[in-house]
């Protein structure tokens, strides 16, 4: 098996807060990996260092074996992350499926001359993004709204549609940062069924999720940051009878440095 | 007229707009033109302008601050960049026509590509360092660019100073069509020439707007932190929005200059940033119809009201106040829009570490 994303004693800090401490972190291809902790552990702090948003204060990302150092974001999203944000961030004026092209043209090349002299590449990357757009919009379920502006859509449909973006841009790993929060029990199981689906079409999914009951039915691998750092990995099984882990989540004085 | 900036109203014209088909659209383009080719006609003017020549007026200010509203509204109304030096570029231009016309004896259709391509680089060099930074840096910088520009000029002597550079040569004459003899006296030959530019400019606008760079123009003003992170290389395209931007001022400065025969900085004065932004947020930023209609009126009502002249000031601060009731969320920065949108979604997690990067 091979790690298609590493950390390797991942230090992250803002002023004197340390977010994240020494993580050492392997996610194996076509896993759903679930990274979880309870508020303030560190989670979207690690999202934030593997997509280039921040850069660590020490430690090492590899993905697929290359170091992610002093990359820019949307160059990590081009070598094939993708992620999705706690707080929606859809591009709220655009329609779902602006925002879904969006995503398709991470992978397009057509830039101001190919638009303005109408290239024949620029034609072709137009009408295949927007097949593939609505594709993804049918694929994830949404496909009754892509002419909706995204600020319109229900709460769940925002969700799905952050998902359908970040799988617009083609990604071998996908970041899901919460997606359950704000569902119903419907959605939920239908977000299950689809983060299934994902995967099964190839990808790897690294995931943060408050919800037990979602997290330890699909997960594959489980590890458990408290106050930044990691203190638990292991199966679901495992995870869930951690003395250690039961103490975080119960709020049980650990050892808070 | 009001009415037109309220958003609803905007937004039911538009959708009606994106019903109408391919065929009706461009029927509407045709009706569009040629309307502005029949504009300069006598018996519009004297609605029009009954105290001013109506002719003269339709090329400037009128045709001059729409091309230039065009083009701002690339970087402002596309691109959610806020550029308070946009005058720089105008400068920039109707100081090429005006060295180059006179001291190297280029012809203005020589002038008017590397007068464009000049303007285009001090854009580069202008966003290169500037664009990496938040909205209200930008903002300070490009208006102390734009006060740099005029007052080089009034302090270089090879610029002419304050007194300016007279004897600039017009555009050479097409033929022996009365509509493209350039000369001093009839100002319809140089309407048709900013016209002729303006169609260009808005082709290239249009076509620019439904691709990856218009998205991802759209996307930056929207979220830039998202949209970068979904791939979109954000200050690539900020560049590419200053540039473009750039370039259509710079072609505005060509013709003015190619048209007045002297030019002196006090014809590139901070008020007319002020006034050309203010014709793209009150006309609709984005919506290049609002646009052109907002630059208009900003152009034309002073002419048409010449009486209230010493009011002008006070009428742009009362629309301004009417604007800000209407449309508040002109000109605000993309993240707070985006922070606007997860405000109404209430009570979603915590804020955490969402990526407030300062990239
Ligand atoms: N940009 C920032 N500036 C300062 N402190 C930050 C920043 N981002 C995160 N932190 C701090 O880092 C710590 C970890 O935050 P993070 O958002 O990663 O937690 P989390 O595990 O995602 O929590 P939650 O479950 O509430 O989303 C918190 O103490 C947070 O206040
Ligand atoms: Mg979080």
């Amino acid at each position: 098996m091979t790690a298609i994303l590493e950390l390797d004693a991942l230090t992250m800090r803002f002023g004197g807060v340390v977010a994240v401490e020494g993580l050492d972190l392997a996610i194996e291809e076509g896993q759903i990996f679930a990274l979880i902790g309870p508020n303030g552990a560190g989670k979207t702090t690690v999202f934030n260092a593997v997509t280039g948003v921040y850069e660590p204060a020490s430690g090492a990302i590899r993905f697929g074996g290359e170091p992610l150092a002093g990359r820019r974001p949307h160059a990590i999203t081009r070598l094939g992350i993708a992620r999705t944000f706690q707080n929606i961030r859809l591009f709220a004026n655009m329609s779902a499926l602006e925002n879904v092209m969006v995503g398709t043209d991470a992978r397009h090349q057509a830039s101001v001359p190919g638009a303005v002299f109408g290239s024949r590449r620029h034609r072709a990357e137009e009408r295949d993004g927007e097949e593939v757009a609505r594709e993804l919009l049918e694929f994830v379920g949404i496909s009754r709204v892509a002419s909706e502006a995204a600020k319109n859509l229900s709460y769940g449909d925002q969700r799905r549609l952050e998902i359908t973006r970040a799988l617009a841009t083609e990604p071998k790993l996908l970041l899901l940062d919460e997606p359950a929060a704000g569902m119903n029990p419907n959605e939920k199981a239908a977000l299950q069924a689809l983060i299934r689906r994902i995967r099964d079409t190839g990808k790897t999914i690294l995931l943060i999720e408050h919800d037990m009951s979602v997290v330890m039915t699909i997960s594959d691998r489980i590890a458990v940051l408290d106050f930044g750092k990691k203190i638990a990995e292991g199966l679901p099984a495992d995870v869930q009878t951690n003395q250690a882990v039961i103490e975080a989540y119960l709020g049980v004085a650990s050892d808070a440095s | 007229m009001n009415r037109l900036q309220i958003p609803d109203v905007r937004g039911s014209l538009s959708r009606s707009w994106e019903r109408l088909p391919r065929w009706g659209r461009f029927a509407v383009y045709v009706l569009l033109l040629v309307g502005a080719v029949l504009l300069p006609a006598d018996s519009i003017g004297r609605i029009m302008a009954p105290e001013s020549d109506w002719k003269s007026i339709l090329f400037f200010p009128i045709g001059v601050y729409v091309l230039l509203a065009v083009g701002l509204n690339i970087v402002v109304g596309e691109a959610g960049l806020l550029d308070l030096g946009y005058v720089a570029f105008f400068a920039i231009g109707g100081y090429a026509m005006a060295l180059l016309g006179t001291e190297q004896g280029w012809s203005f259709w020589v002038i008017l590509p590397t007068a464009i391509a000049m303007a285009a680089v001090a854009g580069v060099i202008l966003g290169a360092p500037t664009l990496r930074l938040r909205g209200d840096y930008l903002a300070i910088v490009t208006l102390g660019f734009g006060e740099i520009i005029r007052i080089t000029a009034n302090n270089s002597n090879w610029m002419g100073g304050p007194r300016g550079i007279a004897g600039i040569p017009h555009p050479p004459n097409v033929g022996h069509v009365s509509q493209l003899q350039y000369g001093v006296i009839d100002p319809k030959p140089y309407y048709y020439l900013v016209l002729a530019l303006l169609v260009i400019v808005i082709v290239v606008v249009q076509r620019l707007k439904h691709s990856r760079v218009g998205r991802a123009w759209m996307a930056i003003r929207e979220d830039e932190d998202a949209a970068e992170l979904m791939g979109v290389p954000t200050f690539k395209f900020k560049l590419w929005a200053f540039a473009i931007g750039a370039s259509i001022g710079g072609a505005g400065g060509v013709m003015f200059a190619s048209k007045v025969i002297a030019i002196t900085p006090s014809n590139f004065p901070f008020i007319l940033s002020v006034l050309i932004l203010a014709a793209v947020v009150m006309g609709g930023s984005g919506n290049i119809a609002g646009v052109i209609l907002g630059a208009f009126l900003v152009a034309w009502l002073p002419e048409r009201f010449r009486g209230f002249a010493d009011y002008r000031v006070l009428v742009f601060g009362g629309a301004l106040v009417v604007l800000m009731i209407f449309r508040p969320q002109g000109l605000l920065p993309s993240r707070q829009r985006a922070e606007e949108m997860t405000e109404g979604q209430g009570g979603m997690g915590s804020m955490g570490a969402e990526t407030a990067a300062e990239t």
